[in-house]
Parts: structure tokens; sequence; C-alpha cells
């Protein structure tokens, strides 16, 4: 009958939805001590796993849940908001003072204390708010210059012109490497400032060395965006890129570069000399082994080598069910032991298959050294293996942003000034008054 | 839904009005002369070739591998099958199902809208019913405040039912032998449909109207009670408004990505539109992404293909649905 | 609509309200009650209840920690609203949101209309497998609307500038120039606009013969036919459209979420300011930051613009709108 043909359905479906449902609910569970559920730290590449069963083998009879997703700033609120909080969690380090402004963090100083000359003070000062730390850092992904140098070679352009250091040459280089077809779309950038990265501002101003340097002040509570500096690094920017097609032609050709395949930008001669983060490095030896290229430092007005750090911490929110257990991980994870364990790993692998290790560059001083030492060995390809040593100093010189309340507004503020700058609607300055106002607006509502 | 006009009676020449058009969708109306028509005709194959080209190219781009989904070629040179294969890491190219549980994703989607739309259709046709046949005190009222809800921009309860759903879940959480219920499930995405829609109540009510009811009266003088003159007459005759519902909310819930975006958390929960809104990004080379643009334009296709198929089918329940509401009046 | 029958006042009996108190006693009341409860109990627990609240929370400072406990909710006064007044990115979505209904309204109605025309112009059995094709990108879901926004308006190497270089036009970057990005949009939602065409087109249906042909022995030619009598008898549909579309204008998320913001996950959100529409910046304060009381502040700022809106083209439909049946 009719009625009962629909009840019957309705039952069925309702019955099937809360199955299906009640399944997927089962990882949004409360957690217990004896077990640990990881939020941030999904599954990676050799390096990761390895480092992640290291970890494990520290914690026995612990229960370990990786949760898959990376972290991201909304499912975390929404996580601590719906009460089913995780027990650790990996978080890029910019956004570390934010939420310990916000309280939504446990400081750690006790449980780490053993461990933490080990780690560099540039980073773990990222790690901190108001005299506590948060939690422990990860990887540097300093940044260098990337020189393409078959480019180089092809357009007639002596290696020695890729620096930073004399802006006129710098902008000259550029305009020598670029090349245009017939009907005048780019078909190479010569250099592109990454002005629009994560690292991009803060180091272009960081150029000009001195005590207005900073795009925030040492104790993270003054954005200092519309200093002469700023504008002056914006507008050098801008420069570089109006000299090779301006904004549109460069970006839409950008756009097209697949940097993590085997026809990546040097392979197929896409772009000249760049700045970009050491994993890169990896990534490119994986890939195109034989690709020609030469690092160097990226160096300040002075000719001094300066490198942007970034990368994830690790971190305990408040409504952890095991904070002993995610100490512990966190410790073990980011320990010397965990990077050589990881690090080897990764030498053989590449040694069997005939590519190049370029080496790990943590915030773990001490393991970075040992790694270095111990394990590294140069073989293989001659121009992946010359670009290490300059990655292992460049770490020397490395800062990092110090930590902001005002975390992931902060850097709406200045990506969407850059967006405005690079899309001609507003000049570097008006683009970094505003800029400066929103973010200082930011750090004062959440302090 | 029924066109019971009775055009007014006009002097023609050949006397006597005009015939009365009682059940007919449309009256006849004069046509241009040929000439015209062919120039029409032409101007909509120029046109229809328009409109259908972007679906054309995204079943030409769908099939084409990595790297040449942009030659905008109509026919692809070289062919792929981006929807399954090997899974071997990039740089490969990926493979659609290998890269994220779509298969889970379209089968969310499917039991969420039929469930939501199976519950909206029978909870609104209660409601409009009651509007419609019943006489009661504060009927007016109540009817008007329902069409004001229409107009009610969704942002101001969105956030207060998602703390409600989230309160929801912290109980539950506390009393572990509780389900778990709350954000981060499913349950937010349909549970709201079995309290019925002011849009097809409204819809539905404009049906109901139209049913004489003489039919009801006779079942009453059956003796028949409320609940059942309701299941044997009025939702058998009501039959096309019912299906126009469902189908119109089984289209709103296959569209919608803000209501899955705010609640889903857990990949494998994800409904179809969510699950290829974050493929786009993870591969989509302008937002950072990687660049496997064959993954993208399949799932796209994956997305839109039921719909044309819910389409083809119910053909003329969606036609008559959207024609009905410029009715209103 | 039928209403409750009242018996005249002067009749004897009980008075009027005492009658209308007894109904309520009334097995027909409360089988009537029973049927609508599964909407008056959505209606208390999903809108107005919510409505409150949602009000409420925008007085107070409701934030993540606030949700999760770790600090007491505080009433913050008129802060959210004066707020609202000095951000420069409510102005921002604010006006975005405007000069897309400006553009996209209008557009897909005459195009709409133009379309429905000539549909009506070529009979229906040619019409109908056109009517389809024309309705098919109204069924399609906007997400994927979004993706091909991104890839078929690419400046560099999409098809619409390929398309355009063939004929000697140099096309501009869509999805880059912010001058371009609303009129993408806009263009990708008149594509779709198959719904509102089977409205205008059941509407022009509806206009009685005799009506053209009494123009036409007045000697009114094809044009004048159509803005003297076609125009005005499908003006209800007409306003009707408008109302809805312009009501789906303010509402704008889906598409333009979907291709210009990120959904977190690969690198965080890449948002453009231009395209920062007003329901785009709600969730963001909602749900990206958890500033729960901005950000309900900010839907009341929706609702009263869209009242005022709503309520100007009621009265500006008083004017032109002719329903049938009313003195000409």
């Amino acid at each position: 009958m009719h009625k009962k043909r629909i009840a019957r359905f309705l039952v069925m479906a309702a019955a099937i939805a809360a199955v299906v449902a009640g399944a997927a609910g089962a990882t949004s569970v409360k957690s217990t001590a004896g077990s640990l559920n990881i939020y941030g730290f999904g599954p990676g590449d050799d390096v990761q796993e390895n480092r992640a069963s290291y970890a494990a083998s520290q914690l026995q009879g612990v229960t370990i849940n990786r949760q898959a997703p990376n972290f991201d700033d909304q499912s975390f609120l929404t996580q601590l908001a719906s009460g089913s909080v995780p027990d650790l969690v990996r978080m890029p380090r910019a956004s570390v003072g934010q939420y310990a402004a916000k309280g939504v963090l446990q400081p750690v100083d006790d449980c780490i204390k053993d461990v933490k000359s080990q780690y560099r003070v540039g980073a773990m000062k990222a790690m901190s708010w108001k005299g506590h730390v948060y939690g422990l850092p990860e990887f540097t992904n300093q940044v260098t210059l990337i020189v393409n140098t078959s480019a180089f070679a092809s357009a007639g352009v002596p290696v020695s012109q890729a620096q930073t250091s004399n802006k006129k040459q710098l902008l000259a280089t550029a305009k020598k490497l670029a090349k245009f077809d017939s009907n005048g779309n780019l078909v190479r950038i010569g250099f592109d400032p990454k002005i629009d990265s994560g690292f991009g501002l803060a180091l272009w101003v960081k150029w000009f060395g001195g005590k207005n340097s900073d795009i925030i002040s040492a104790d993270g509570l003054h954005a200092q965006l519309n200093t002469k500096e700023a504008v002056a690094a914006l507008a050098f920017a801008l420069q570089l890129i109006n000299a090779q097609g301006g904004w549109n032609k460069f970006k839409s050709y950008r756009d097209t570069f697949d940097f993590f395949g085997a026809q990546n930008p040097l392979v197929k001669d896409q772009l000249g000399f760049w700045p970009m983060e050491s994993f890169i490095y990896n990534t490119f030896s994986n890939n195109s082994p034989n690709a020609d290229l030469q690092a160097k430092f990226f160096t300040n007005h002075k000719g001094g080598p300066i490198t942007f750090f970034s990368g994830n911490g690790w971190v305990i929110p408040k409504g952890s069910g095991n904070f002993a257990d995610a100490c512990s991980y966190m410790k073990a994870v980011t320990s010397v032991n965990a990077w050589e364990t990881a690090a080897k790993k990764r030498f053989d692998a590449r040694k069997a298959a005939n590519q190049t290790f370029t080496g790990l560059y943590t915030a773990n001083a001490v393991a970075d050294t040992k790694v270095y030492q111990d394990i590294y060995q140069p073989f293989g390809h001659p121009q992946f293996d010359k670009a290490v040593p300059i990655l292992v100093a460049a770490s020397k010189y490395g800062f990092e942003l110090p930590p902001t309340p005002a975390g992931s507004k902060f850097t709406d503020a200045v990506n969407s000034a850059i967006q405005r700058v690079l899309t001609g609607q507003q000049t570097p300055k008006q683009a970094l008054d505003q800029a400066q106002t929103e973010a200082q607006a930011a750090i004062d509502a959440n302090k | 839904m029924t066109d019971v006009h009775a055009p007014p009676p006009v002097v023609t020449g050949s006397g006597g009005p005009l015939p009365q058009v009682v059940r007919r969708r449309r009256r006849p109306q004069p046509e241009a002369s040929w000439i015209k028509k062919a120039i029409f005709v032409v101007l909509l194959i120029g046109l229809a070739i328009l409109f259908l080209y972007p679906f054309i190219w995204l079943l030409s781009a769908t099939f084409k591998p990595r790297g040449d989904t942009f030659d905008n070629a109509l026919i692809p040179h070289r062919w792929s099958w981006n929807f399954t294969g090997p899974n071997i890491p990039e740089p490969h190219p990926q493979y659609l199902f290998n890269v994220a549980p779509v298969g889970h994703w379209m089968w969310n989607s499917i039991w969420i809208s039929v469930l939501g739309a199976t519950l909206t259709t029978f909870s609104s046709a209660l409601v409009a019913f009651a509007f419609a046949y019943f006489r009661f005190p504060l009927r007016n009222v109540l009817f008007a405040i329902l069409l004001a809800t229409l107009m009610l921009p969704g942002e101001v309860t969105l956030i207060p039912v998602y703390l409600l759903w989230n309160h929801i879940g912290r109980f539950t959480l506390d009393h572990p032998w509780l389900p778990h219920i709350g954000t981060g499930t499913q349950y937010p995405l349909w549970v709201p449909n079995a309290f019925g829609s002011a849009f097809y109540i409204f819809l539905q009510r404009q049906f109901f109207l139209g049913i004489p009811r003489d039919y009801f009266e006779a079942a009453r003088m059956d003796g028949d009670g409320y609940f059942s003159m309701f299941r044997r007459i009025a939702i058998p005759l009501a039959k096309p408004a019912l299906i126009v519902t469902f189908i119109f909310e089984i289209q709103a819930k296959w569209f919608d990505l803000q209501q899955p975006l705010i609640y889903l958390r857990d990949l494998a929960t994800f409904t179809a539109p969510l699950g290829m809104k974050i493929l786009f990004d993870k591969f989509n080379a302008a937002g950072g992404g990687e660049g496997d643009y064959q993954v993208i334009m399949a799932g796209t296709l994956l997305l839109v293909l039921p719909m044309l198929v819910l389409f083809g089918v119910f053909q003329k329940y969606f036609i008559r649905g959207i024609a009905v509401q410029g009715r209103k009046g | 609509m039928t209403s409750v029958a009242v018996p005249s006042r002067t009749a004897p009996g009980p008075s009027r309200a005492r009658r209308w108190l007894s109904s309520f006693r009334e097995r027909e009341t409360w089988t009537a009650y029973l049927f609508i409860l599964p909407w008056i109990f959505g209606f208390l627990v999903l809108t107005l209840g919510p409505m409150i609240f949602s009000a409420y929370y925008s007085f107070t400072n409701y934030g993540v920690q606030q949700i999760a406990g770790i600090e007491p909710t505080k009433s913050v006064g008129f802060h959210n609203y004066k707020e609202i007044w000095s951000d420069p990115k409510v102005a921002l979505s604010l006006k975005n949101t405007f000069i897309y209904c400006v553009m996209m309204v209008p557009a897909k109605i005459i195009v709409a209309l133009v379309l429905a025309v000539i549909l009506m112009a070529v009979g229906e059995r040619l019409g109908g497998i056109f009517r389809t094709i024309f309705y098919l990108p109204h069924i399609t879901p906007p997400v994927a609307v979004g993706v091909l926004v991104i890839v078929l308006f690419n400046g560099g190497y999409g098809i619409v500038n390929d398309a355009l270089r063939h004929i000697g036009i140099q096309g501009p970057y869509w999805t880059i120039d912010p001058n371009w990005i609303k009129p993408t949009i806009a263009i990708m939602d008149v594509w779709a606009c198959g719904g509102t065409m089977v409205i205008l087109l059941a509407a022009l249906y509806g206009v009685p013969r005799h009506l053209y042909e009494a123009a036409a022995m007045d000697g009114a030619n094809a044009l004048r036919r159509f803005f003297n009598v076609t125009l005005p008898m499908i003006s209800p549909a007409l306003f009707f459209c408008f109302i809805i579309l312009t009501l789906a204008g303010l509402n704008q998320f889906t598409q333009a979420y979907t291709a210009f913001f990120g959904a977190g996950g690969a690198g965080g959100t890449y948002g453009v300011d231009a395209a920062l529409f007003y329901a785009i910046y709600i969730f963001r304060n909602a749900f990206v930051y958890f500033n729960m009381g901005y950000a309900c502040a900010l839907a009341w700022m929706l609702v009263a613009i869209s009242l005022f809106i709503t309520g100007i083209n009621i009265l500006v439909s008083r004017r032109f709108v002719f329903y049938q049946g009313e003195q000409k």
C-alpha cells in the first residue's frame, strides 16, 4: 500500500543514514589517557613517515591516531568549539602567537626544559608568547636564491650577476633574462621577487638592515608595515614585475608552472632565478636530477647573506586529553634521533636510486649538525652537492617573524595590500598605510 | 498548476466568444512568418552552441591527459582515462578516484539528497494541506509569517543554528552512550528537512487549493479521519506537486556548498560539491596547488552529470515547477 | 483564498470573540495544528529562535573562547555595530555585492526575455528543444560554475580569450584583473538564466491573444505591441524575477567562493578583494575567524538591507506592475 511503502522506505533511509553518519562520526570522540589524537600531521613524505614511526616507537603502549588532513585554521577552531579537541597539533609557527594569545594553547615550559637548548633561537621565539613557550619547531625552510644556469648561459649573462644586493643590477639582469614571444607573451620570467609568497615582504624589508627592517616589532605588538623601507621594498618588487610584462602577464604565466612535477620551471626554462624555500631542492633533485642549477645566498644591501625561516610547530591545545603523552611525542618527533633516522633512510634510498640527497634543514640545530657531519655525503650530481653547503650556511643568518596575536588577520592585511599594489589599484604607500591600519587594529583587538 | 483562466468574451467578426480553454498549458500564439522563423532558428542554433559550449569543453577536457587540459581542442589530441588508474605518486599524473574518496562523496550526496528531499516533500505536504483545507484560528497570521520567512537572508540563522548543533554535539560528547550528533556529522544537513520548508509549503498549498473541496468532503462523509483523508485523497492528487518538490530539493541539496562547508570535517563524510571544491583547491595551480587539472575536470563532470540525468528524466516537472512560480501573482 | 466564515455582527448568539475562542476547541482546529506542527517546531527552533539568539550575540563578544568555555561571554553593547561602520571590508564587500547585483539582475532578465521572445516566435515544437538547451546551465551546480569560470576565462590560455583573439580582440585578464572579476561572475550567471527564461516564457504565453489583435488593428507595429502590450502584461512575472534575482544577488556565495576563496588545506585562503561579497565576508568572520558576535551583527545588517531594497522594489512595482483583472 502507498503509505506502507513510503513508511518502509523512510525507515530504511533513516536507518542507513544513522549507520553511515555514525560510522562517519567515529573519529570525533573524546580521547582518553593511553591514546593520542594528533591533528595536522597526516600522511607525508618518507622523512615525515620515518619520524612518525620513530616517535611512535618511543611511546610504547599508546594508541596514536594521526588525522589525515593538513592543518587548517577553520578546522582547528571548529574542533575547539565542538569540544572534540585533538591532543596534539602541528600548525604553522606563524599561527602559534595568535592561538597562544587567545588562550587556547597550553604552555610546555617544564616539559621541554631538558631539550630546549637544541633548538634554534629564532624558531623557538616564534613558539613563545608572553614569557612562556608553547611547543617545539620543525623545519626551517630557509630561503636561498636558485639560479637556472642554463637560462643564464643561453642569455649570455654571467651567473655572477644573479645577486640581490645591487638593485640596479638586479633589475637589469632580470630584464636580460626575461624572454617574450612574438605576441608579447612571457616565455621566461627573468627574476621572480616572490613578493606575494609567505616570506616575500618580510625578506625584502630585511634587505635594508638596521632598525626599520622588520614588519612587526620584536614583541609582536606593533605592526611596522608602512615604514619607508617597506614601501620601498614593495615598490621595487612592483618595478621588477612591471619590467617583465606587468602583473597580469606575469601571474598568468606563472600559474602554468608545475613546480612539483618532472616538467618543472627549471627543465622547461621558464624561470631565470628566484628565491625559494629549501624543500624545493629536494623536489628538484627527485624529479629532475640532471637539471642545471646553482644555489646562492639572498644578500642584503651590504652583501651579507640573510634568509627567512618558516615552518610548522607542535603545540598542545587546552582541553587535550593526554598532555603527558602529547609532550613526549612532540619531543620525540623533533628529536636528534628522529631527524637522524629519517635522514639516514632517505640517504640510503637516494643512493640506491642514484639520486642526490640534499640534506635536511630543521629547527633542531644539534640534529642539523649531526646530519651534515655524520650522514651527508656528496655524490651523484654536483650542482645539488654544491647547493648543500649554501643551505647549511644560510641557517646561520636566519630570522623569523615574531609571534603576533593578530595571526591570520595580519597576513591577510599584508597579502591584500600586496595584491592591490600588483593589480594597480593603489600605490605601495597607500596600500601599506591601509595594511598598517588593518593589521594594528587586528593586533589591538586580540592582545 | 492547472491553467483555468477563462478568456473574456470577445466579439469577433464571426460572432460568439472564443472557446473556453481548460487544462491546457498555453494558448496558441501567432507564429512569425516562415522567413522570420528561419532567421530566428539560425540565431537560436548559434546561441545554443554558445550555451552548450562549456559542457562540451568540460566533456572534452575530462578525457585529456595532464598538460593538454587547456589546449582548447574540441576533440582531444590524446585520450586519457582520468577516473581510475594505478596509484603512483607525483610526479606521475593522478587519477580522480585515487586522490580522494570520490565514491564516498557521490554516495553521501545521493543519500543525503534523497533522504532530505523525501522528508521535506512529506512534511511540507502535511503543512501545505492544512493551510489549504482546514479552517482554523490564526491561519492567516501564521501563513503570513511563513511567507515572510521566504524573504529572510539565510545568514542570519546560519550562525545560531550552527551553534545549536555545536551545543548538541558537546552534549553528546559528554554523554558517550549517546551517538555523536552535532557539528562534524551529517545530521545537520538533512534533519531540518523534517520540518517542512516555506517555499515548498507555499508551492504545494497553491496546488491543494486547486483541488475542489468536494473530493475531500466526499471522503469525510464516508467517515474517514482527517489524516486518512489526507493520505488517501490529497497525496495521490498532489503527485505532480510532490514530484516537483522532491526533485527541486534534490537539486538544492546537490548544489549546496555552504552547509557542508561549515558542518563537515572528515574527508569521507563530504558531499560531492564540497569534495569538488577541495579537489579544485588542491590541484589548482593558481591557488598554490599542483596542476593536475585533469582530475579537477573529471570531478567536475561527475558533479554535473547526475543533475543532467535528473533533468533528463524529470524534465517536464522542472519546467512546470519553475513556470508556476511566475504565476503566483 | 477562503477565510474563516464569520456570521454577521448583528446575528443572535455568542459574541464574535467568544466564537473565535471556542473554535479552538473544535477537532478541526486541533487536527490542523497537528498537521502544521512540523513547520511550527521548525520555525521556532530553526528560524525564530536563531534570529533572537543572533540578535543577542550581536551585542556580545561571542567567539571561540566563549564557545569552548575558556572565557565568559561579555556584553559589548553596540561595539560590533560601530565596528561595522568603520570596517573598510564591510564597505568593500557591500560595494562589491551592489555592483554585482546591478550588473547581474538586469542582464539576466533582459537576456532571458530576449531568449523567451525568440522561443515563442519559433513556436512550440522547435522552441521546445532549444528551451531545454538554454535551461541546462541553470541545473549546473554552482561549484562547477565556479570551476568553469576559472578555467574558461583564464586570461592567458582560456577559451574565451582564445576565441576573442581569433576575431582580433585582446581579451582582458578576466579572473585576475580586479575590474573584470565581477563582470565575469555576472556573465556566468547570465549563462545560467534558464530558470528566469522559463518563467518569462510562461508569462509570455499567458498574454491574451486578443490584445495583440486589438493593438494591431489600431495600427501598432511589432515594437510598439511589445512595449505597450507584452511588457505590461508580463510585468508581474518581471517583478517577481526582479525580486528573486536581487535577493539571490545579495546572497551570492558559492560561485565566488569556489573560484576565488580557498577552503583551507593547500596553503590557506587565497582571497581576492574584488570578489569579497558580503555573504562571503560574513562566512569568514563566523567560520574562519570565529568572531561570532561580529558576524551576527553583519548578518542583521544584511537583513536590514534586504528589507530596504525589497521595500523599494514593492513601492516601485505599484507604479509599474499591472495585474490582470485591474482597471487599466
